[in-house]
């Protein structure tokens, strides 16, 4: 059940009612019964993964717990590691198993090829499930807040489940902190009209760079994407530059509506982006971006790695590390590990630099609160993560051949309409996506000023709020792409 | 608690102006079957048990027909819902939507469609015929007889014609802003394309299982409505489709004597005296010359042998005799010699 389906649309407002309407007692085993039913809609046996996973998490929790009360400290450590790793062995076992299995044994093929073995490794045709890589990650992370003693273990296994499974993360996050949402499984959430209107604008907001922001950009991306041998470098740029917002429209706009609709049913989320695309450098991009992810990454793979505690030489290969693995979490192929490996080649390289660059700011007398040094930063910064993002977006052949094309870039100079028709836009489409665009950068810029639209929003007069929500409505509903002929395209890191 | 009440009544109230914009927003942008007439949508408009005639089939329909001309010659009210290609098919369920509303003396079937094979031809013909039916027991029915294997969500656009229709943003037209519900389904059209008349066929072309299935549905609805169904084939220039047209139409006309029914094959009797270098529109329909010879003939017809009556007299008729004032006037703006064409 994608969220921008229709069924979503009739589960949800069904779900809040009920949820509100039912005692509070009931509600945990409502929501979780909901959030099982969410799942089981793709595929119901994957929901016996789920089951697994959270099972044995929640029992090596208890069992962490249990050791506790060993007083001796070295047998003690000694069972929660063993713990610790049982619960990590199953889970990323099962992780592996439906997600790189394949990808592992094509590698090990072909790197066998290489130095003449024919080796031949089984098959197994297994379908991906949904959200793996974002509840194996969230599982992980309950069980080293355990393990850490940052949080108890949770007893009640229903409200743990429920954690685990909660339906507005459970397909692509927020990779939610137990610290965080297991905490407020015993609050009793009363139906506040405000956090109601605000979680529901969240939702409006987040349909909006989804059906209509991110579905556009897809059609002018994959027109060119798709054919990348035939169009011109211009026009690969011009894609390219387009995706960077595309995939951040798709995600940011999933977590929006997942953290909308969390807020609608009285649970508070962490925010997952926040303006990423006006970070100043690539290590603030990743502050800024899917930072339920990347505050995984730091706490429980960067830091237990040594960090940056190490000297110099650990802290720049801790960080290709957490890289490397980022790539690979975002999937399970070698494209997505060059993306990863990118990202943390522009952050060492950008420590390398550091002294030059403050030798030529000195040499130029930069003055760095500036306006104009903010915005080249922010530029640079964003065609190094865009950059990236080609092999995000095509494999590592296609990403070269792409790249070479757009270092041509002024033999591929076409007309204007030309230019459009190849990307699948009109002058009407182009309109739309031209105001969607401004739309999303004065949203994001409020954002980044510290300013609350949606408090704002709400603090208007009636007839002004009133015109603002028949806007949103109406216009995702009349420029939205979606209807039949159209494949309700899944969240793009959905397949992760 | 008046706070909460204000609240409930504030998201009530927004509730009903959301809708009430989506009814705006929606009849914009909704399919204009006829464009301006908006056959379909419009027969919704004519008060109900009015109708003594009710004309169905595919665009010859249309074009051959003319309810304000029927009007105002004999005070026949009558309405034409066609749409392009309509198949019997969708033509059996338009007439038995229409039966919800009026009770016609007699139904005008054209039978250019009758060589479909299929219950529809493309998608866009089909949403041209049935988008415009109201929901309810007879979209049901259909939906139900057309895709058997279709799940409620496949089928969800059908009854909300708005997934569909929402991205004609881009192609409004003043049509969609100003329909003329008073032509009552017909068209004017005076643009003339010359044709050349088609060989008569002498070898009949057997109807296909679905037209036979559902000419049958039409006339069993017919008889248990005490309606007089009538058969007519409007002139067809000479082209592949009309040729295949005429042969079925030599089966229809074996098919209609043995039942009973009146079956008026223009082109076999030539009665009209149509003028192949005048009375076109395009190389398949007649233009409003060719559409007033038909009427002429049809109109005295269904006038001496079906027992309709003139209400021309009437009260609740009053506001047929103003449309047809309007259809009057525009007929007279768009001829061409006052238009200067």
């Amino acid at each position: 059940m994608l969220f921008n389906s229709i069924e979503f649309l009739i589960f949800f407002p069904s779900v809040c009612l009920l949820y509100y309407l039912i005692p509070h007692r009931f509600r945990c085993v409502f929501l979780l019964l909901c959030s099982y039913f969410f799942y089981m809609c793709w595929n119901p046996k994957y929901a016996l993964l789920l089951l697994t996973s959270t099972v044995i998490t929640y029992v090596t929790g208890l069992l962490m717990d249990s050791a506790d009360r060993i007083e001796e400290e070295a047998g003690r450590t000694r069972r929660k590691k063993l713990y610790v790793a049982l619960a990590f062995v199953s889970n990323l076992g099962i992780l592996f198993f439906f997600k790189y299995y394949t990808f592992a044994a094509d590698t090990i093929v072909r790197l066998l090829q290489t130095v003449g073995i024919q080796a031949r490794i089984p098959a197994f045709d297994v379908v991906l499930p949904v959200g793996i890589s974002f509840y194996t990650f969230k599982v992980l992370s309950y069980t080293m807040d355990v393990y850490r003693k940052d949080i108890c273990a949770e007893k009640n296994f229903l409200k743990y489940a429920l954690y685990v499974s909660f339906f507005p993360q459970i397909a692509a996050g927020p990779i939610e902190r137990s610290k965080n949402l297991l905490t407020q499984m015993n609050e009793k959430h009363k139906f506040e009209f405000e956090k109601v209107r605000s979680g529901l604008l969240l939702m409006l907001y987040g349909y909006f760079q989804k059906v209509v922001l991110s579905e556009y950009l897809a059609i002018a991306v994959n027109s060119v994407y798709d054919s990348y041998k035939d169009r011109t470098g211009f026009q690969l740029l011009l894609a390219t530059i387009l995706f960077a917002f595309q995939i951040y429209c798709d995600f940011d706009s999933y977590s929006n509506i997942a953290i909308g609709a969390a807020q609608v049913m009285g649970f508070r989320t962490m925010e997952n982006f926040n303006t990423p695309y006006f970070a100043e450098s690539v290590a603030d991009f990743w502050r800024r971006w899917h930072i339920s992810l990347s505050g995984w990454f730091r706490d429980y793979l960067y830091i237990p790695l040594g960090g940056n505690r190490k000297g110099e030489f650990r802290r720049q290969l801790n960080l290709m590390i957490v890289f490397f693995v980022s790539g690979l979490w975002h999937g399970a192929s070698w494209h997505f590990v060059i993306w990863g490996c990118i990202n943390g080649a522009w952050q060492i390289i950008g420590r390398w630099l550091k002294p030059a660059k403050k030798k030529i700011k000195k040499l130029f007398c930069v003055d760095e609160t500036v306006f104009s040094h903010k915005l080249l930063r922010m530029l640079i910064t964003f065609g190094l993560v865009d950059f990236s993002w080609i092999f995000f977006r095509a494999d590592f052949r296609q990403g070269i051949a792409i790249i070479k094309k757009i270092i041509g870039v002024g033999s591929g100079w076409l007309t204007w309409g030309g230019n459009l028709k190849a990307m699948g836009l009109t002058y009407d489409t182009l309109l739309v996506l031209i105001v969607s665009m401004v739309i999303l950068f004065a949203a994001d810029l409020c954002r980044y000023k510290e300013i609350c639209l949606r408090d704002m929003i709400c603090r208007q007069g009636l007839w002004l709020r009133w015109l603002i929500y028949l806007f949103g409505i109406f216009g995702i509903l009349i420029f939205g792409v979606y209807g039949p002929g159209y494949d309700a395209s899944a969240f793009i890191y959905f397949q992760f | 608690m008046q706070k909460k009440i204000q609240r409930i009544g504030g998201v009530l109230l927004f509730c009903i102006l959301a809708f009430a914009v989506f009814g705006v927003v929606n009849d914009i942008l909704r399919l204009k079957v006829g464009q301006e007439t908006d056959m379909v949508h419009s027969f919704y408009d004519i008060e109900e048990n009015t109708l003594d005639v009710l004309c169905i089939g595919s665009s010859h329909s249309y074009h051959s027909i003319q309810p304000n001309l029927l009007w105002g010659e004999y005070g026949i009210p009558s309405y034409v819902m066609s749409s392009p290609s309509q198949p019997v098919a969708c033509s059996y369920y338009l007439l038995k939507e229409m039966l919800q509303y009026q009770n016609p003396k007699v139904v005008l079937l054209e039978t250019f469609s009758f060589r479909e094979e299929n219950q529809y031809n493309t998608e866009g013909y089909l949403r041209s015929a049935i988008d415009g039916i109201r929901i309810g027991k007879t979209k049901t029915e259909l939906l139900e007889d057309f895709f058997p294997e279709y799940t409620w969500k496949q089928k969800l656009s059908y009854y909300i014609p708005f997934l569909v229709y929402h991205d004609r943003w881009s192609e409004i037209k003043s049509y969609d802003f100003n329909r003329v519900a008073w032509m009552k389904g017909g068209v004017l059209s005076f643009k003339v394309v010359p044709q050349i008349e088609p060989d008569f066929p002498q070898k009949p072309l057997k109807l296909p299982k679905n037209t036979r299935k559902y000419l049958k549905k039409i006339i069993d609805l017919c008889e248990e409505n005490g309606i007089q169904l009538v058969l007519y084939a409007a002139p067809m220039a000479n082209n592949q489709t009309a040729r295949k047209a005429l042969r079925i139409n030599l089966s229809v006309e074996k098919y209609a004597a043995k039942r009973g029914i009146p079956f008026f094959f223009y082109q076999k009797t030539k009665e009209l005296g149509i003028d192949y270098e005048t009375d076109f529109y395009d190389d398949q329909h007649l233009n409003t010359y060719g559409t007033d010879k038909l009427m002429k003939h049809m109109a005295g017809w269904l006038a001496e042998n079906c027992g309709l009556t003139d209400h021309r007299q009437e009260e609740k008729y009053k506001s047929w005799d103003e449309d047809y004032e309007r259809y009057k006037a525009r007929r007279e703006k768009m001829l061409p010699e006052k238009s200067g064409d």
